[in-house]
């Protein structure tokens, strides 16, 4: 690519992002009424729930079953119940995740 | 005279919790960086797209697509599509940014990536939206972002293969954690899991990015339609006094 096409490229993908993020990231405060906020309360458990499911049962296009990231999965779910700290429901459970990848760690399946 | 405990400052606090997912960016940044060398792409054009563009799954869709010789027209749409689930997020951080000036919300705006939405609004949920705390976020994942591809650039030979290690699953344990803190009624859990399977099922005939948008519309319907059904709203004042994130 030459520097013309790499710098529009760059700027055009740069300018639909923008878009995409400061687009509705402030509306005129009037606009949120009770029922619109319950709506947009709702809509972080639409995208958690877009960013976690596919990542377990989607891969290369087909559905599949994961049982090691489902175990780990539940496991950070668990110890956030039980501990309400990320840091630690994050960091055992990709341990988890990472022990059985190399091998360190048995896993049934 | 006893000294008051002072709490962390809010850009430390920030900075803490961006941590452990900056380590992750910082991984997959130096992946994007090799394999945007191994597309042809310059170490400075592999490092400008970071710096410019920021959209990690776009970057990668643009190299796969420039592998394919694909028309610039064509990735900036594919970009579009990807990054169009950020209309939802902007929308669903709004209530939180209302007390920020034009001018920060045209600079945060560019930072609004996956990972700063779902650390930023766990935060908001407790505490009151400031600048600090955004800032401190924002600039340590764009920061690792940016350097990950450089150090891809630099010594891509050496860096380990994330699925390998199955670093991969890092930023899905994130995303659980911090998704716990939503899931505080019936009502919620069992959209969460409905949300989830329409997500699975549009992610295996839709092109990417567009499955969160779709499950974000469903989840905002089920609140809106059922105002009565939960009583947690968006309100950037909910001052609760839970157990912070770390």
């Amino acid at each position: 690519m030459t520097i013309e096409t790499t710098l529009w490229l760059y700027l055009g993908m740069a300018a639909v992002t923008y878009l995409t993020r400061r687009a509705f990231l402030r509306l005129p405060s009037k606009f949120f009424s009770p029922r619109l906020r319950n709506g947009l309360s709702f809509i972080p458990i639409g995208i958690f729930a877009a960013l976690i499911f596919p990542s377990l049962f989607v891969e290369d296009g087909r559905l599949v079953v994961q049982p090691l990231f489902l175990t780990a999965g539940l496991v950070c779910l668990l110890m956030m119940a039980a501990s309400r700290n990320v840091f630690l429901s994050f960091g055992i459970s990709l341990l988890l995740v990472v022990l059985v990848s190399l091998k360190v760690l048995p896993f049934p399946m | 005279m006893k000294q008051a405990t002072k709490p962390r400052p809010s850009y430390r606090q920030g900075m803490l919790d961006a941590l452990p997912i900056t380590v992750s960016l910082v991984l997959f940044g130096a992946i994007f960086g090799m394999l945007s060398l191994q597309t042809g792409l310059s170490p400075w054009q592999s490092v400008a797209m970071s710096m410019i563009v920021f959209a990690g799954s776009a970057q990668f869709t643009a190299l796969s697509m420039l592998a394919d010789n694909a028309g610039v027209w064509a990735i900036i749409l594919a970009t579009f599509l990807l990054n169009s689930r950020h209309f939802l997020m902007g929308l669903s951080m709004s209530p939180y940014y209302q007390r920020f000036s034009t001018a920060q919300i045209n600079g945060l705006a560019f930072f609004l990536i996956d990972e700063q939405y779902a650390i930023t609004l766990n935060r908001f949920r407790h505490h009151q939206s400031d600048l600090a705390y955004l800032w401190s976020v924002s600039l340590l994942l764009y920061g690792g972002w940016v350097v990950g591809t450089l150090i891809g650039t630099l010594a891509g030979r050496w860096i380990p293969d994330p699925a390998a290690l199955g670093l991969g699953f890092s930023f899905t344990a994130m995303f659980v954690a911090l998704a716990y803190y939503q899931l505080t009624s019936l009502i919620r859990i069992a959209s969460f899991l409905l949300c989830g399977t329409v997500a699975v099922g549009l992610a295996l005939v839709l092109p990417d990015g567009l499955h969160l948008l779709a499950a974000g519309v469903v989840a905002f319907l089920i609140g809106y339609l059922l105002p009565q059904a939960d009583e947690q709203t968006a309100g950037p004042a909910q001052q609760k006094t839970e157990v912070e994130t770390a």
